[in-house]
């Protein structure tokens, strides 16, 4: 006979165990195994269920041909008598036709295989016993898995169940009875009242224990056979103490943030009462109350009082800041829109940087420390709010003269961005300790604290700098700090560029200059005698460029930003998309609303609206021109650079 | 017409000056008080037609001025405009709601300040 090449078989000659009352049978049996060679068999007999019993206590048995039918034993319970005393021997049983039935029955209660005695399949006697054996120790082999796998469940620290298809839990290790607070009685068997997440997949599940405790634990599923059928293994993790601690932090953090709120609401509070009385006295100064003030000291008021007004609007920054729902600083706040607007202008950073400089010399030379900035002849102007690039600027330059060593120099760089032409970069270096790399990435958070600043000097309140950037972002430039221990620091912050070109496109359609609506009107606003401008004027200019704002068509006409700072007066500037009728009727209203305008009529500042060449012939689309709106943006600039130059002169 | 009295009440002694000059200005008379309890005592003795009162005060701040206000039946009903350091948004409905006419921040805008003074007493 030929078996398969497998290396269970290089074993010794099997022992056989035949329980048989028929001695016939066994002296066939023994014949035809006596031949086989690969493997051999040994054979031993009984006669009697109770004789092959002694046999199988006396061990060193491989195999048991079990006659159903004995003198002392017939039936299924021949078989159980057998099992009981050895499971992990394999069996085959020897029956008759007539008991075919009761032969698979046994099949189901442990036995390997039947034989049906006096049939031909006698022949296959040896190979039948032989995948008995090899049926019987995959089994024992799977069997012993199985322990082991349970075994390793039983002693898991974490709690694991196995639930069949229909949510039956079927196992549970006793980590689980801890966690649940149960026995595992009365787990096992019933429904898994929580949803089972896919296969690999996380779930958080809340557990009420007996005594009424919240427990919330992770669950992690895998799909496993288990019993031969498909079942979850859902292991779970207590997590109730973890999301204690990140809550308790948290709230710590919350609270730490409010102590800060409750902190800069105080301060606030404080700076503002002495700022009240300088606002005061300086207003009753220039107001003329306390007696005539002459050119000069009217001049040195005005600064005085801007600088009221900067550090005013500092301080609403910082109780705005301190707010929880500090993210809606630059927002427009429901509270207080006027505070928080940015409005952009075209301005000469130089001029800007010139001016912080002279607020900042007296500081920096009592730190020793010297103040240069430098800028290309040709810098572009920028597109910006000055007053909030001003507190950019003293924000950042009080920093570096804060940290510079003395007898440094802290340098202010104005240049196009290197990276992208349509932006201005500013950089403000100084010489100090550096900034470390973990610092440098969170140094513009709200309410960020170095905790390895080297000197206590260097730690602010964390908001300085969270302003500067919450202005910058509104620019849509950005900021950052380049930095090293041997060089010092670098703050750079970028702000677009002003260009003419990007603000006229939405008006400067190829439909409005084919039809050659275009025109452009200037409203220049002036004293009737020149004279230096005053607050109460800022409130006149103000009005009138609302007034300008809500007579033009949006998307058709754009009131420009202030193009430049004049001394004596403004003067604004509309480009006009709108056809000739809608522009005459443009400045019919504009002149309605004015005359509407208490503030304006009580005041010696008085209007002029021209429609200054109100068409560009030149620019009409003709065979010659090819490009009618780069034409019409070069006619407003020079426009626009004759009118201001015109009244800066008048003002010398 | 004789001139309205306004009577100043702020613990800032240079606040006071201040307005004091900036109010007689514009032709009002001035009367001053600096702490809560001068407060109502001067609301009753000097018969003011306006009052700017401050919130912060030593005995007794502006809130509890106010209070004590509605008890005296001559006082009730002079206008109250509220000027304090402290933060609109905690403060100012609370103001309005305990009777004031109006609520300032300092600085306030002086313009803006005499205009509601104005409109207080009525005149134009």
């Amino acid at each position: 006979m030929n078996y398969p090449e497998n290396q269970s078989l290089q074993i010794d000659a099997l022992k056989v165990l035949i329980i048989e009352d028929d001695p016939d049978y066994t002296g066939l049996v023994r014949r035809i195994l006596a031949r086989s060679v690969q493997p051999e068999f040994e054979v031993t007999s009984a006669l009697r269920l109770e004789d092959g019993l002694t046999f199988l206590s006396q061990g060193n048995i491989d195999v048991i041909l079990l006659d159903m039918t004995l003198p002392d034993s017939s039936g299924i319970d021949t078989l159980r008598s057998v099992v009981s005393r050895k499971r992990d021997l394999p069996i085959v049983m020897l029956t008759g036709h007539s008991d075919e039935k009761l032969a698979i029955q046994a099949l189901h209660e442990g036995a390997q295989d039947y034989l049906i005695k006096g049939d031909n399949e006698i022949a296959l006697l040896a190979r039948t016993i032989f995948y008995a054996v090899e049926r019987k120790r995959a089994q024992v082999a799977l069997q012993a898995s199985d322990d082991r796998f349970r075994q390793m469940i039983e002693k898991n620290a974490d709690p694991i169940i196995i639930i069949d298809r229909h949510f039956i839990v079927r196992f549970a290790n006793p980590a689980v009875a801890d966690l649940f607070g149960r026995h595992l009685d009365e787990l096992i068997g019933t429904v898994f009242g929580f949803p089972i997440p896919r296969n690999e997949e996380h779930l958080e599940i809340e557990i009420i224990d007996h005594n009424g405790n919240v427990i919330v634990a992770e669950m992690r599923v895998v799909d496993i056979n288990w019993e031969g059928r498909k079942a979850h293994l859902a292991s779970l993790r207590d997590i109730t103490e973890h999301k204690r601690m990140i809550a308790e932090l948290e709230q710590t953090r919350q609270q730490e943030l409010q102590m800060k709120d409750v902190f800069l609401s105080k301060v606030s509070h404080e700076l503002r009462s002495p700022l009240s009385v300088i606002h005061q006295f300086t207003t009753l100064l220039l107001d003329g109350i306390s007696g005539t003030v002459n050119g000069d000291q009217q001049d040195h008021l005005n600064i005085i009082f801007r600088n009221v007004k900067e550090l005013t609007a500092m301080i609403d920054d910082l109780l705005q800041v301190a707010r929880s729902e500090i993210n809606d600083i630059f927002k427009v706040s429901r509270h207080n829109p006027e505070n928080v607007r940015v409005v952009s202008e075209r301005v000469i950073l130089p001029e800007l940087v010139g001016e912080t400089l002279s607020m900042l010399r007296t500081i920096a030379a009592k730190n020793d420390v010297q103040l240069a900035a430098d800028s290309p002849e040709n810098l572009p102007a920028a597109h910006a709010d000055p007053q909030r690039i001003r507190q950019v600027l003293n924000n950042l330059i009080n920093n570096g003269i804060k940290y510079a060593p003395e007898n440094s120099t802290v340098n202010i760089h104005s240049r196009i961005d290197p990276e992208d032409p349509g932006f201005i970069r500013v950089s403000v270096s100084d010489s100090g300790n550096g900034i470390s790399a973990p610092d440098r990435e969170k140094i513009f958070e709200y309410l960020y604290q170095s905790d390895t600043a080297i000197d206590d000097s260097r730690k602010g309140l964390g908001i300085g700098l969270y302003i500067c950037r919450e202005i910058v972002e509104r620019h849509g430039g950005r900021i950052w700090v380049d930095s090293n221990s041997s060089t010092g620091s670098t703050f750079c912050f970028t702000i677009p560029v002003f260009s003419l070109e990007t603000l006229l496109v939405p008006i400067l359609t190829p439909e409005a200059i084919s039809a050659e609506n275009f025109g452009f009107i200037t409203v220049e606003v002036f004293p009737d005698e020149n004279r230096p401008l005053t607050n109460q004027d800022g409130k006149v200019l103000s009005e009138i460029w609302d007034i300008l704002k809500y007579c033009v068509m949006p998307d058709l006409d754009l009131v420009l930003p202030r193009m430049g700072r004049l001394d004596n007066g403004e003067i604004f500037f509309i480009a006009a998309g709108s056809p000739p009728e809608g522009i005459k009727a443009m400045i019919r209203r504009i002149n309605a609303q004015m005359r509407q305008c208490p503030r304006l009529g009580d005041s010696d500042l008085k209007p002029i609206i021209t429609s200054a060449s109100a068409r560009f012939p030149e620019c009409a689309v003709t065979g010659d021109n090819q490009d009618p709106a780069g034409c019409i943006i070069n006619q407003l600039k020079t426009l626009i650079t004759e009118k201001i130059n015109k009244r800066s002169h008048t003002n010398e | 017409m004789s001139k309205k009295r306004i009577l100043i009440v702020d613990d800032d002694k240079d606040l006071l000056k201040a307005l004091d000059l900036r109010l007689k200005a514009n032709n009002y008379d001035t009367t001053f008080a600096a702490d809560g309890y001068e407060a109502t005592r001067a609301a009753r003795n000097d018969s003011p037609d306006l009052i700017i009162l401050d919130i912060g005060l030593p005995l007794g701040d502006g809130f509890l001025v106010m209070d004590r206000m509605k008890d005296f039946i001559e006082v009730a009903d002079i206008p109250v405009i509220i000027l304090t350091a402290r933060d609109p948004e905690a403060n100012k409905e609370r103001s309005l709601k305990a009777g004031a006419f109006a609520f300032f921040q300092k600085p306030a805008d002086n313009d803006e300040l005499l205009a509601s003074i104005r409109k207080a007493l009525g005149e134009n």
